[in-house]
Parts: C-alpha cells; sequence; structure tokens
C-alpha cells in the first residue's frame, strides 16, 4: 500500500512539474515581450527595460524556467500588478470561497441525484425512468451562468428568498449566500451523476446477489440502498472525478455570476487587468486540485471496494 | 397424502417472454414433499428445473410469469401470495442454495455481516445478537475460525467456503424447506463431496426437507429419497431414487442413465441420446418423441400424463410414475 | 430520430435568419432601447435597441458554425495521438500519456480560458485554445479501443500476413475504432458550443458586432430584473441545441452497440 502511495506520489510531482512547465509557458506563448505583458501597457520603457534584468527575461529559456521554479517552491507566486499585495495572499482568501461553494455544491448535487436515479433504477422503461433519463441531455447542454441568471430570477428578483450576490461578513451570511451558487454547480454536476449512477444501479440490481439478498427474505428498501446502491457508488465515484475537471471550470463562471470573491473571480479580474500573475498562479492552482482530487477519488474507490488492490 | 405435504406444487405453467412471444418453458408440473423428505430435480440445461425452483419462491427473471397452477406452503399458496407474505417466508421458512456463490453474495461487505443481516431480517435480534448467532452458524456450517473468517469478503474465501457461508444464511432463519439450485456444479469435486455431507448432516440436525436441482444423477443419488426426471419442461418420470434409477420406465431416463459413466461396470461406455434437447415446451405429444426409440403416432400427437403402478410401498406422492405411452419395464 | 429532427429545425431557423428576422441585428435604435417583447420585435430590443430575436437568430450562425468547425482539429489530432499511442505502446506511448495527464490536470475551462487570454480575444484563438485542451479526451477513447482491438483476430491476421504497421493501422484498425470518438464527438460539440459561449459571456470570445449567444447573455445580465428574456433566451437556444445533438449522440451509440 506505502508502495502504491510512493508510486503516485511520483506520478503526481512528475504531472505537477508538467503543469508548472505548462503555466510557464503560458506567458511566452504571448506575442511580444514578456515583460511588457507582466506590466501592462501602460508601462514605460525604462519600467520595461528594468524588469527584463530584474528577472532575466532575455536568458535562456530553460534558464528561467528554472527559476520560476524556485520561486514557486519558496511559495512566491509573484505580485499582483493591479493590487500590489503578493498573489499568495489573494489566493489564500479566495481559495476558501471557491471550496465552500463546491462543497455545498456537491451537496446538493449528491441529494439530487441518489433519489432520481434509484427512482429511474426502479421503475424501468416506465414514465419515472425516462424523465430521469432526459434531465442529463437538458442538463449537459446548460451554460452554467444561464442556470446562475434563471435562479438569480427566480429565487432573488422575483421572490426575494437569497441575496443577489456578494459573500456576506457573517458565516450565516456566508453560508446564505451560498445556497443560490451551490444550486447552480449542482445543476451542472446532477445530470452527470444520475446518468452514471442510475446505469450503474440497474447494473447491480440486475446481478445475482441483489436476487439471492431477496431470497433471503430482507426487506426491498434494504436490498435496493445497503446493497444495491453501495455497489453501484464504487463506478459511480470514479465516473464523478473524471468529470471533476469539467465541474471546477464552471465554478469560474458561477463565482462571476454571484460576486462570490472566490478563485474564479480572482482568474477573471486577473484577465481583465491583464495581471498576468495572478492568471498564471491561478490556472497552477487549479491543477492542483484537479491532480489532489484525483488522488482522492481514487484512494475513495479502493475504500469502497474491497476487491480492488492498489499497486498491482 | 397430499393433505400433509409441506410443499405442494400443483399444475405449474411458467412462460417466459422472448420478443413479443410467451415461451411455456414448465408445464403442468406437480411435485409434493413431506418435511424432511428430499427430492431430486433432475434434467439437462434448458429442461425448466431452475425456473421451478425459481418459481417456487417467485423470483423468476423479468421476463418469466407463472401462468397457472399453485404453489402450496403451509397453507398458503405462493403463487398469489403479497409481497409481504412472500418476504417473511423466504429466508424464513424457505432457504435458497445457489448455484454460483461468488455471485450471489455482496462483494462489498463482509460475509458474517451478510448472515447477521438475514438473521435480523427475520427475527428482533440487536446486532450483536445477531453477530453471535451468525457465529454460531458458520461454526454448524464447519467454518474455519469464525471470528475471523466472518470478518472476510467473498472474494477472500475458497469456493467451498464460500458455498458454505450461503448456505449458513440460507438456514439462518431456521426454514423448514431448503431449495437448492446446483450448489456443488461450480465446485472442486473433493469439496463437492463435503459440502453435500454437510447438506445431509444439516438435514438430520434440522429436520429440513430438501428440493435439490441438478444434472448431475450422482448428487441425486447421494442425497434423496425420491427423484423427479425433467424433460422439455414437463416431469418425465418420478419415484424413489432407488425404483428410478434401478428400473427405468421413461425412455430417456434411461438414456440419461446409459449416458453417465458408470464405475461398477467399466466395459460399458455411456451412450448419447440422440437429437437435440426441446427448445420449450411442446404443445402437443410427446416431448420426447424425436429422440425415442418408442415412439410412434400416438405419442407424438397426444400428451402422456404421469401415470403408474403404485408399486411397493411408497411414501409420498404415489410412487413409481413416468409420463409416457409405452413405458419400459426397467432394466 | 427525434434529435435529428430537433438539430434540422435548429439548423433551419438558423440558416434562414436573414428570413425570419425581421430587422438588422446591428442596426441600433437608440430611441427604442431595452423594449420589451411586441409585435414587431418578439424578444424585445437590447440595450442598445437592436432587435434581440434577429441578434438570436444570427448569433446562432456564429455559435454553431465556430462550434462545430473546433470539434474538427481535436478530433482528427486526438484520433492520430491515440491510434500512435495505442498501436505502437512502448516509450512513443508514456509519453503521449504523461502530456496527455498534464492536459487533464487543468479544469478544461480554465485552460482554454487562460489559453485564450494569452493568445488574444477572437475567433482564431478560440480555435486554438480547443484544440490544445480537447484533443485529450478523443485520445484517450482511440487508444483504449485500439488496445483492445490489437489483441483481436484481424489485427494479428494482417500481421501474419506481412502487412506493414501503418498500412495496418490505416486500412484496418481505423475505420473499426472511430465508432466511439464519433460518438463522443457529438457530446463534445456541444461541450465545444458552450466553450464558445462561455468565452463570449467573458469578452474573451467572438468580439462584437457580431452577435453572438453568450455575449447577449452577459449585456443582458445586467437587466435581468426589467427585461429577463435577454439574457435567458440565448440560453434557452444553447440548451435546445445541446439536447438535440445529445438526442443523435444517444442514438448513435444505441445504433453502434448493437451492431
Amino acid at each position: 500500500m506505502s508502495r502504491y502511495i510512493a508510486g503516485r506520489l511520483a506520478q503526481f510531482v512528475l504531472v505537477l512539474l508538467g503543469v508548472t512547465l505548462a503555466t510557464f509557458a503560458l506567458l511566452h506563448l504571448v506575442p511580444g515581450n514578456p515583460a511588457r505583458t507582466l506590466l501592462g501597457a501602460h508601462a514605460t520603457a525604462a519600467e520595461v527595460a528594468l524588469l527584463d534584468r530584474e528577472w532575466g527575461l532575455s536568458r535562456p529559456l530553460p534558464a528561467q524556467y528554472a527559476d520560476y521554479l524556485v520561486r514557486l517552491l519558496h511559495g512566491n507566486l509573484g505580485t499582483s500588478i493591479y493590487y500590489q499585495v503578493p498573489v499568495s495572499t489573494l489566493i489564500g482568501r479566495a481559495l476558501p470561497v471557491t471550496l465552500a461553494m463546491l462543497a455545498v455544491g456537491a451537496f446538493f448535487g449528491i441529494a439530487a441525484a441518489i433519489p432520481l436515479a434509484l427512482l429511474a433504477a426502479v421503475r424501468q422503461g416506465r414514465a419515472a425512468d425516462h424523465a430521469v433519463r432526459i434531465l442529463p441531455l437538458v442538463g449537459l447542454g446548460m451554460p452554467p451562468f444561464w442556470v446562475g441568471f434563471i435562479l438569480l430570477i427566480v429565487f432573488s428578483l422575483t421572490v426575494r428568498l437569497f441575496p443577489a450576490g456578494g459573500y456576506g461578513t457573517t458565516p450565516a451570511q456566508h453560508l446564505e449566500s451560498l445556497i443560490l451558487p451551490g444550486l447552480t454547480v449542482a445543476a451542472v454536476t446532477t445530470p452527470i451523476l444520475v446518468r452514471s449512477l442510475r446505469l450503474a444501479l440497474v447494473d447491480v440490481l440486475g446481478s445475482d446477489f441483489v436476487i439471492a439478498a431477496t431470497a433471503r427474505g430482507l426487506a426491498r428498501w434494504r436490498v435496493l440502498v445497503r446493497h444495491g446502491l453501495r455497489n453501484a457508488l464504487v463506478p459511480a465515484v470514479s465516473v464523478l472525478a473524471v468529470n471533476l475537471g469539467y465541474l471546477l471550470g464552471g465554478s469560474v463562471v458561477i463565482e462571476n455570476v454571484f460576486g462570490l470573491p472566490g478563485v474564479g473571480s480572482l482568474l477573471l479580474t486577473g484577465i481583465f487587468n491583464r495581471d498576468f500573475d495572478i492568471v498564471q498562479s491561478v490556472t497552477l492552482i487549479y491543477a492542483l486540485l484537479v491532480v489532489l482530487i484525483n488522488l482522492g477519488a481514487d484512494l475513495a474507490y479502493a475504500a469502497l471496494d474491497p476487491r480492488v488492490v492498489l499497486g498491482r | 397424502m397430499t393433505g400433509s405435504a409441506l410443499l405442494s406444487v400443483r399444475d405449474l405453467c411458467v412462460t417466459m417472454r422472448q420478443g413479443r412471444a410467451a415461451v411455456p418453458v414448465v408445464q403442468d408440473l406437480s411435485i409434493d414433499l413431506d418435511t424432511g423428505d428430499a427430492l431430486g430435480l433432475v434434467g439437462e440445461s434448458g429442461s425448466g428445473k431452475t425456473t421451478t425452483l425459481r418459481a417456487i419462491v417467485r423470483l423468476l427473471p423479468a421476463a418469466g410469469r407463472i401462468r397457472d397452477g399453485q404453489v402450496m406452503f403451509g397453507g398458503q399458496d405462493l403463487a398469489r401470495a403479497s409481497s409481504r407474505e412472500l418476504r417473511a417466508i423466504r429466508g424464513g421458512q424457505i432457504g435458497v442454495v445457489w448455484q454460483d456463490p461468488l455471485a450471489v453474495l455482496d462483494p462489498v461487505i463482509g460475509v458474517g455481516e451478510q448472515i447477521a443481516e438475514t438473521v435480523r431480517a427475520h427475527s428482533r435480534a440487536s446486532r450483536s445478537g445477531a453477530r453471535a448467532r451468525a457465529q454460531a452458524l458458520m461454526r454448524q456450517v464447519e467454518l474455519p475460525d469464525v471470528g475471523q473468517t466472518g470478518r472476510r469478503y467473498p472474494h477472500e474465501l475458497s469456493g467451498g467456503q464460500r458455498q458454505r457461508v450461503v448456505i449458513a444464511s440460507a438456514i439462518a432463519a431456521g426454514p423448514r424447506l431448503l431449495l437448492a439450485d446446483e450448489p456443488t456444479t461450480a465446485l472442486d469435486v473433493t469439496v463437492q463431496e463435503q459440502v453435500l455431507m454437510l447438506l445431509a448432516r444439516l438435514r438430520a440436525e434440522l429436520g429440513l426437507a430438501l428440493l435439490l436441482v441438478t444434472h448431475d444423477l450422482a448428487v441425486v443419488a447421494q442425497t434423496c429419497d425420491r427423484v423427479a426426471v425433467m424433460y422439455a419442461g414437463r416431469i418425465a418420470e418420478t419415484g424413489t431414487v432407488a425404483s428410478v434409477f434401478g428400473a427405468p420406465r421413461h425412455h430417456y431416463t434411461r438414456g440419461l442413465l446409459r449416458a453417465a459413466p458408470r464405475i461398477d461396470r467399466p466395459g460399458v461406455l455411456p451412450e448419447g441420446i440422440a437429437g437435440t434437447p426441446a427448445a420449450s415446451a411442446a404443445a402437443r405429444g410427446c416431448a420426447f418423441a424425436p429422440r425415442c426409440p418408442a415412439a410412434d403416432d400416438v405419442c407424438r400427437t397426444v400428451t402422456p400424463a404421469l401415470s403408474g403402478a403404485l408399486s411397493g410401498a411408497l411414501s409420498g406422492a404415489g410412487g413409481h410414475l413416468a409420463a409416457c405411452h409405452h413405458p419400459g419395464s426397467g432394466s | 430520430m427525434a434529435g435529428l429532427a430537433l438539430l434540422a429545425v435548429i439548423i433551419g431557423v438558423v440558416a434562414a435568419a436573414p428570413l425570419l428576422a425581421r430587422h438588422d441585428p446591428d442596426q441600433q435604435n437608440l430611441l427604442h432601447v431595452l423594449a420589451g417583447p411586441s409585435g414587431s420585435y418578439p424578444l424585445g430590443t437590447d440595450d442598445l435597441g437592436r432587435d434581440a430575436w434577429a441578434r438570436l437568430l444570427f448569433a446562432g450562425r456564429a455559435d454553431l458554425a465556430i462550434g462545430f468547425a473546433a470539434v474538427i482539429a481535436p478530433f482528427i489530432l486526438g484520433t492520430v495521438l491515440g491510434l500512435i499511442a495505442g498501436y505502437l505502446g512502448g516509450w512513443v506511448d508514456a509519453v503521449i500519456m504523461r502530456v496527455l495527464d498534464i492536459v487533464v490536470a487543468f479544469p478544461f475551462y480554465v485552460l482554454v480560458i487562460a489559453i485564450v487570454f494569452a493568445l488574444g480575444a477572437g475567433v482564431g484563438s478560440i480555435f486554438l485554445a480547443i484544440t490544445a485542451v480537447a484533443w485529450v479526451s478523443y485520445a484517450r477513447i482511440i487508444r483504449g479501443e485500439v488496445l483492445v482491438a490489437k489483441r483481436l483476430g484481424y489485427v494479428q491476421a494482417a500481421r501474419a500476413a506481412g502487412l506493414s504497421s501503418p498500412r495496418i493501422l490505416l486500412r484496418h484498425l481505423t475505420p473499426n475504432v472511430l465508432g466511439q470518438a464519433v460518438i463522443y464527438a457529438m457530446s463534445d460539440i456541444v461541450l465545444t458550443i458552450l466553450a464558445v459561449v462561455t468565452l463570449g459571456y467573458l469578452g474573451l470570445g467572438v468580439q462584437p458586432p457580431t452577435p453572438e449567444w453568450g455575449a447577449m447573455m452577459q449585456t443582458g445580465e445586467a437587466y435581468l430584473s426589467i427585461h429577463p428574456w435577454l439574457a435567458t433566451a440565448p440560453g434557452i437556444a444553447v440548451v435546445l441545441t445541446g439536447l438535440a445533438l445529445s438526442l443523435i449522440g444517444d442514438g448513435l451509440s444505441a445504433e453502434l452497440g448493437s451492431s
């Protein structure tokens, strides 16, 4: 088991290196002088030349990359031109907000997906099943921010139930302002979850041990949940993890719609202000999140299914 | 005789939906089983024996339907019972032992817990009480080191051990009847013997009746008192094991016996039965007619009913019966 | 199937945009700003007095065209890389898979946004960004299919007959392996359209004054309380398109799955 984790960590490091390389390359994709890109269009020629020398931007690329790595290892994610503070500070403030929103969204998503998938699997071929199966088809085409609009119109502007945006200052306010964004996140996740969970359930419910469990006289719900759902969760978890990348991306625009000060909004601010350090570092953070989540999903998969032997 | 039977199946008809048609796979089937009795249901694949077993506890696959007939058990017709009544009977009164133990156990839950859960489903036992009972059951089925074993997952046990777990959960709630569908087919030969002996022991200890479905004549000969031979959804011959195997009257049974290799007759080679088995219960005439050496026009047009002399002193449902217009006299 | 029918309707409507629109989508009418739905303006007007319905239709042309076109390059790139990785195996496979791992580590939108940002907004950047990111799914699918197919009879037979590797790849493997990729392409078009729309919403996509669904939703966002249709109608269009494509994808996978 420890050999497996060691192997995975090594892979993890390799991927991380690659990720840093990619984000590093981002700066150099931009046509024109990198120093000018970093400083913005209003910098004077003298300032550009200064940065050029300071950061060694005319040095060969591999050397620059090495510098970048060193800076990263020191936790230096650069400085925001717009805010004039270290980017790490900004990210430190923004990350909890995004994570909270994702957590709320995941909670709603799972809470919605399980009953729907169960319903469809149990009533296979009937009206309820078809209705549930349409859901992913419609849901996959919904732009996340558009869902946000609809929710805003219905709950905020018409009914005045939830705040229209912002994050509030107290934890209670935080939670309140996370509900609509959380629902929006759920709207993006639920279709995917329902689809894979339903398929897994249908598969499991047809298998022999479910029939045998019924033959032992176990209550119907127990067979369904304890045996059926539990086994169906295993493949569904890995599907969820794979789609997590997509989910994280959608959260960027959702934060924008609801004015949440998370890393997504930070990314967008960086873009609109052409604040390169922010964009580069936030992209890196996102990649880190995805890799960590995937590792977590693998471990969860092994925890759920005792037949899985890690590190084959 | 039938009034006192534990299980009495009368004129059971089961169909399977294939495409748009409902194909009959079990037709006019009647068997009786007394308390403590052991009946073997024998036939080739597709003869309808497993379907019969599943129909008794109403666990047919989605395409299956009980079209007609009764399944009387303990004064109730299982074919018409409500799901609540069935739930109490399944496991509580009738236990089922399946063919492939790996497929019928939940792969993500420990085996001890699966047995305990059956106990809890049929009694008011607490978690610890159920666990204790599960361990007692595991000892009864001769599983070693019950504490350790109970925590294992199905895939961590050997085939024989798994089947013992299945047996343990089948008897967990103290049923009166055990249905066994090819319980030893998926096991190694040496383990088969052990499991069969275990079943025999449990029968004696618990006074269980046994309905054993199998294609293996030797298993029936070893374990059962009586046997019913099935062909194409109907019973071809029934009687005590000694009588049917010693003096078979239906030509299919004779063919089966000739096809089995015999240690006590080393020079005699097994003979196959010509032709292929019928796909479903035939509408008219004897289903075995195309392959039968003694078939004639009567056989092809009139469906034979079970008949025969009530020879000898026999308990259970009738004596040695065969559904044949021209039964042999046994050899 | 229903999907094809719906898609045909959508494409037909969009293609016939000039006929169905009553007004020029770019014509501003500052006296008539933010009007509600009316006889002449079925969806009302936007903040510059332009006909929302006309803009919706013309935006459809842009979004659908880019959406469909932007899938082609990743499809080809991913398929080629997947074929090579799967068939050759060894270090070639390892390298391609590592690169894939790295690309996959980034959330799809984040990477696309970042690349478009770096290259500058516009249709060209969109194409490049999407190609750079979306090829991975195709590569994975094709590689998986190739790995399975390698064991099957016809590959062994071709090898035994002495056919050269490239020939095997082209004539025999490719046609059999493409099925899954094509099915995936259907849902990928949906994703791509979503990406284009999202980029438009962020101001990074198709540039004004060309109408684009995402950009329309962005302008509409500010007026949700007084003129909700501006922001919601384009979204409905996207959802319908997505539904049509998903239905087609489902139908295709049922067809191919059974064969």
